[in-house]
């Protein structure tokens, strides 16, 4: 069985100034990287990635998104993804969490990744019910 | 061998003034940085020779950049707005292996 | 058949005879050998007039004779279409007999599986205007297995940058999609400039996804085997090749009337064959 190679690069979203209201969307994403990509690697990169490319994930709360790419091109966006320093109208930052060949492990990777980020973070929580919705919030998983 | 390709090359346009040499070197490497942009595009481009009736020239790149110079090269339709080619004699790591041309044989 | 030599340019668009003629000098400088003169025929424009045949007659190449020593010419005939019904019509038709090579350029998703499975050309090639068409593998390999070749033309990534990023694009489905198996390059130039060197042309292969090799089989070899596909469509037979081992003995009497050159294999898909076609020629070759 022969099939086309993907890959799955999950980020997060580092916004320079911690402000809860500022969100990303599948589009915005996605257009600020193919414009880097064009930047950095030109018609090529752009005319190479094009086909396949898609923000498969984008959790406005926890701000981390899955990218697929194709197998070969995706180096051109694994190696920009570090010199991208504005998304949208924001000053932010990409950090790259894992590169993964399926989404199932990738998947997983966030859920094991989301867990210790709450194991962090809850004991700073006071509200029985803040605490909840937080919960509620980190570990929603869903791709569309 | 020394690292570098050597491009025989003539620039053929439809004007019939003579072209600078700074302006087509100018033009290769803005080619190279339209298709393969900042990082890909990046690469030490010299003109070594140019001669300025005949549009003939002599271009020297490193061995790792020769495939994505020379299509930079025919990817080029306008020179200063106006329609051109580049054409290629010959290719070698050799500067010596430019005297004898495929095309002419 | 005649023998054709490399290198191949298989898409010169037809436009008046002065320009055609500079254009054609300028490919045999440049090392071409063997070229086809494209015209074209939208099928997916309704002209509402009734004609037998819908295809126009092949423009007469006659004034291009000077050059016959030198170069190889044919003609091609490109069908836009984006309706399946036009696979009626060709099958009537007795202009298009008159081509040698016919391509197919379908515009959305069924007319490009229709190209691929059933429609009777040689070869399918693709604008930059309709990027979108979605390349699916399993008829991309019946495409193969059928003796279809996929055509990129150049000159549009030549004339315009952002034709240039969707013939990227296209190419490298290609190339994801079916390894670049059977890819052709054509120029499709209008004007000189937009001609480019064989060897550049292999090299910008590259580019489109196709390695070395592939770069230069496909304005050498692959088109070569398009125009023996070509041939055997038109006449209703097939061509073989006959690889020799030793020297050849020609026992019988009988075979040494004929020539070393004819030997017909005739297959039974004769119906269709036109009375003006000259008798094809066998294709058998000693290699």
């Amino acid at each position: 069985m022969v099939r086309v190679k993907n890959r799955y690069i999950v980020v997060q979203i580092v916004p320079e100034v911690d402000a809860g209201k500022i969100s990303f969307n599948d589009s915005v994403l996605s257009r600020c990287v193919m414009k880097n990509v064009g930047k950095y690697y030109g018609e090529f990169g752009i005319g190479s990635t094009e086909y396949g490319f898609r923000v498969k994930y984008c959790n406005d709360k926890t701000r981390i998104a899955v990218i697929r790419v194709r197998h070969r091109p995706h180096r051109f966006v694994t190696s920009i993804l570090p010199l991208i320093c504005v998304i949208g109208d924001h000053k932010a930052k990409f950090r790259t969490l894992y590169t993964g060949a399926t989404i199932m492990q990738c998947n997983k990777f966030i859920v094991k990744h989301q867990r210790d980020v709450l194991d962090k973070t809850i004991g700073t929580i006071d509200s029985a019910k803040e605490r909840s919705d937080f919960l509620k919030n980190i570990m929603e998983f869903s791709v569309d | 061998m020394s690292g570098y390709y050597y491009i025989d090359f003539t620039l053929k346009t439809k004007e019939t003034k003579e072209p600078l040499p700074i302006y087509v070197k100018g033009s290769i490497e803005q080619s190279l940085r339209t298709i393969y942009g900042e990082i890909g595009g990046i690469s030490t481009v010299d003109l070594i020779k140019f001669d300025r009736e005949t549009g003939r020239g002599i271009l020297r790149v490193p061995e790792s950049n020769y495939v994505k110079t020379r299509t930079a090269l025919t990817l080029i339709s306008k020179f200063q707005e106006v329609p051109c080619h580049f054409q290629v004699h010959a290719a070698s790591p050799v500067i010596l292996g430019l005297l004898k041309t495929h095309v002419e044989f | 058949m005649e023998i054709t030599r490399g290198y191949y340019d298989l898409c010169i668009p037809f436009s008046d005879r002065s320009k055609l003629k500079t254009l054609v000098k300028e490919l045999i400088e440049l090392g071409y050998r063997t070229i086809a003169i494209e015209q074209t025929y939208d099928h997916s424009k309704k002209t509402g007039e009734k004609r037998a045949d819908i295809f126009p007659a092949p423009e007469d190449l006659s004034f291009l004779k000077e050059f016959e020593s030198k170069i190889k010419i044919f003609s091609r005939l490109t069908i836009i279409y984006t309706d399946v019904s036009v696979s009626h019509p060709m099958s009537k038709s007795v202009n298009l007999q008159k081509f040698h090579i016919i391509a197919g350029q379908p515009k959305n998703d069924t007319a490009w599986t229709h190209c691929c499975s059933t429609f009777a050309g040689d070869m399918i090639t693709f604008s930059p205007d309709d990027p979108k068409i979605f390349i699916n593998r399993k008829t991309y390999q019946v495409a193969i297995n059928r003796g279809l070749f996929f055509e990129i033309k150049y000159s549009e990534a030549i004339r315009n940058s952002s034709h240039r990023k969707d013939m990227i694009k296209v190419s490298h489905n290609y190339h994801s999609k079916g390894k670049s198996k059977g890819v052709l390059m054509s120029s499709g130039a209008t004007n000189v400039f937009e001609l480019r060197g064989p060897y550049d042309v292999a090299n910008l292969g590259l580019l489109f996804g196709l390695s070395e090799e592939q770069g230069k089989n496909a304005i050498g070899a692959n088109c070569r085997k398009l125009l023996l596909n070509a041939e055997s469509r038109r006449a209703g037979k097939t061509f073989f090749v006959m690889t020799a081992k030793g020297p050849i003995v020609f026992s019988s009497s009988e075979d040494e009337g004929s020539d070393d050159e004819d030997s017909a294999l005739e297959d039974d898909a004769m119906e269709g064959l036109e009375i003006d076609l000259q008798q094809p020629s066998k294709k058998k070759r000693f290699t």
